[in-house]
């Protein structure tokens, strides 16, 4: 759809967002817990910590839950009996009476990275074979996003080529100025929610593209592509084995990414009731290739990072023309030993600048 | 909505035991086989236990049923060795690619396997055999660790009897026993010792990747072009449909790219298997 821009006063987005709420839709926004900031539900506007920069974690789980059932089974004698959950997946993440009216689930105080996040792995789950476990939830979910102002160290979106303002995969941007706040409403699903009743409607003022303020000239650090260029020629480059000798392989850096999605099925109940499951696995892991014969493809902590990184900034790009990471940080500020991929991919490229030299 | 994760329960018709540790379990849906080809895989699995990818072991041009084989190691493997004839096994697949049996018509064709890696190479040789006169001669090369571990001992009696066709059988050197009339030595030393030559010719190679790797290199010598030796590779899958993210050769998923490649391919990848 061609976007619309709004403004809208702070009282008033208050007043929005407590309308949703109070339509019995689930709304998640950063919340503190003990001192630390998740995405989480909140029942009042109030709830919603919009001060930090980002979540501790990104709102993955509500796209690809930590644990999701694939099917549940009975088994009495030769007997077995499977009940399929797909068609009672809902926003809720397939409980069958989640008592939503709506299904909806919203986020509201999403950042641009974590925005961007859902249709980079949207792609992956519709190659060929369309999952719906992820296809309903991603329909469900409706994503207002507040841009940043200022990124953090840690911070890379406009080198992964998103931005701090970027709108990529929000279905509403807000910025911070006026009255309270500007809108950009770039998707249908955005428009339904101003539109969801005509007091919310009421609260938002419609204005012309020009009167919405203008991006920032974000400017790129490094060039990304030439990390992929380096990725492409340097498989077996000792960069990847020293780099990574301090990594532990606890795999923090794929559990607190946006956009890595590997996962492990397993069964799980009793020989005569139980379900099977998918849950999130890590590269980081030996296990997550090791072969029944002993035999592993990847050996060292440096053969996973590298997977990691090629995953990320060739292989996904090969298949999908874009890259597997929205430059959130997560995985550095996260990483007990403080390896920073902001740092690895500007260094990347910049060995790829200077070897063409 | 399709739940691209549902098995269907297909049924125990027979269960041979191979050796100590393998068996062949031959299945039927809804009485018969399924459509697929030789090169493909599955996932198999015993309900409450977990999912496994096997290969194909079984010529699909033979309706009454298909077979996979596995050795009992993990968890899932446990639960379908505790199975007996009449249970289900969950099932989904077809998935991947599959041997290119047109590209092989009218030549001779070396089968080789080593260890369980014989499964897959079963399944195209079976089905080259039940339409044996397409084909030119056909030599089977298959090794195993000792003779303990030799699978398929009434097939390869099958193999043995149709004309044209030699069965060569090695075991590694210390894994014969005093009356073993077979070869031994590993598979790619019995290999450069066979009258097989590259030209008009296709290999056909499955098993521990580092004989994979040695048998690429004893092909080229005997004058295989990279194009005809084709291979089947086995790593560590999960979905099998492109999702869960672990098969992958560099950029090459073996679930949806493979897992047949030739070794033109196989040169191709980063040194990732």
């Amino acid at each position: 759809m061609e976007e619309k821009y709004y403004e809208i006063s702070s009282d008033n987005i208050e007043k929005f967002v407590n309308n949703l709420i109070a339509q019995d839709d689930e709304v998640i926004a950063p919340k503190d817990k003990d001192g630390d900031t998740f995405y989480d539900k909140i029942t009042d506007f109030k709830d919603a910590d919009l001060n930090i920069l980002l979540p501790k974690l990104s709102f993955k789980e509500y796209l690809l839950p930590k644990t999701e059932t694939l099917f549940e089974y009975s088994i009495s004698g030769s007997n077995i009996n499977i009940l399929d959950p797909i068609e009672n997946i809902g926003a809720d993440g397939g409980s069958v009476n989640s008592g939503k009216k709506t299904g909806k689930r919203i986020i509201f105080g999403s950042r641009p990275c974590d925005a961007g996040a859902g249709p980079i792995m949207e792609k992956v789950f519709n190659w060929d074979y369309k999952d719906e476990f992820f296809n309903e939830k991603f329909k469900n979910l409706y994503i207002i996003s507040i841009a940043c102002v200022q990124p953090d160290n840690y911070c890379f979106c406009t080198e992964a080529q998103l931005s701090p303002e970027s709108s990529y995969g929000s279905d509403i941007l807000l910025k911070k100025g006026g009255s309270g706040y500007f809108a950009k409403v770039i998707t249908e699903k955005g428009l339904e929610l101003i539109n969801s009743s005509s007091e919310n409607a009421g609260l938002f003022k419609e204005i012309s593209k020009d009167a919405f303020p203008a991006d920032k000239d974000w400017k790129a650090a490094f060039d990304i592509k030439k990390t992929q260029g380096f990725l492409d020629k340097n498989f077996t480059s000792s960069y990847f084995q020293e780099k990574f000798l301090s990594c532990i392989g606890c795999g923090i850096c794929t559990y607190t990414c946006p956009t890595c999605h590997c996962f492990d099925i397993q069964d799980e109940g009793t020989n005569e009731k139980g379900k099977r499951i998918r849950n999130w696995d890590s590269c980081q892991f030996g296990i997550f290739t090791l072969h029944t014969s002993g035999h592993n493809p990847r050996v060292t902590q440096g053969d996973r990072y590298r997977q990691r990184l090629m995953h990320k900034f060739k292989i996904y790009n090969e298949k999908f023309n874009k890259y597997l990471c929205v430059g959130c940080g997560r995985c550095s500020r996260n990483c007990p030993e403080d390896i920073d991929l902001r740092e690895i991919t500007s260094e990347l490229s910049l060995m790829e600048s200077s070897a063409g030299d | 909505m399709e739940n691209i994760y549902l098995p269907k329960l297909a049924v125990i018709k027979e269960i041979i035991q191979e050796t100590p540790d393998t068996k062949t379990v031959r299945l039927t849906v809804d009485g018969a086989s399924i459509d697929y080809l030789p090169g493909q895989f599955g996932e198999f699995s015993c309900i409450g236990e977990g999912e496994s990818t096997f290969g194909f072991a079984s010529s699909s041009l033979r309706k009454e049923f298909f077979e996979f084989s596995f050795r009992t190691s993990g968890r899932a493997t446990s639960g379908i060795n505790s199975l007996n004839v009449g249970d289900s096994i969950g099932f989904r697949g077809p998935y991947g690619n599959f041997f290119d049996t047109g590209k092989m018509k009218g030549k001779d064709i070396i089968f080789i396997g080593g260890g369980i890696g014989m499964a897959p190479v079963k399944s195209i040789l079976e089905y080259c055999l039940d339409e044996r006169n397409d084909y030119g001669k056909i030599t089977v090369l298959y090794g195993a660790k000792t003779v303990m571990d030799l699978m398929y001992k009434k097939a390869i009696e099958e193999w043995k009897s149709f004309a044209n066709t030699d069965v060569v059988i090695t075991v590694d050197p210390g894994g014969e026993t005093p009356d073993w009339k077979g070869r031994v030595g590993f598979v790619p030393t019995i290999l450069e010792e066979l009258p097989v030559k590259g030209n008009n010719a296709v290999a056909v190679v499955c098993g521990p990747p580092i004989m994979i790797k040695f048998v690429l290199k004893s092909l080229e010598k005997m004058g295989f072009d990279k194009e005809d030796i084709i291979t089947t590779l086995e790593n560590r899958m999960k979905c099998g449909i492109g999702k869960c993210g672990r098969c992958n050769i560099g950029s090459v998923y073996v679930c949806k790219e493979g897992p047949v490649f030739t070794a033109k391919e196989i040169e191709a990848m980063p040194n990732d298997f």
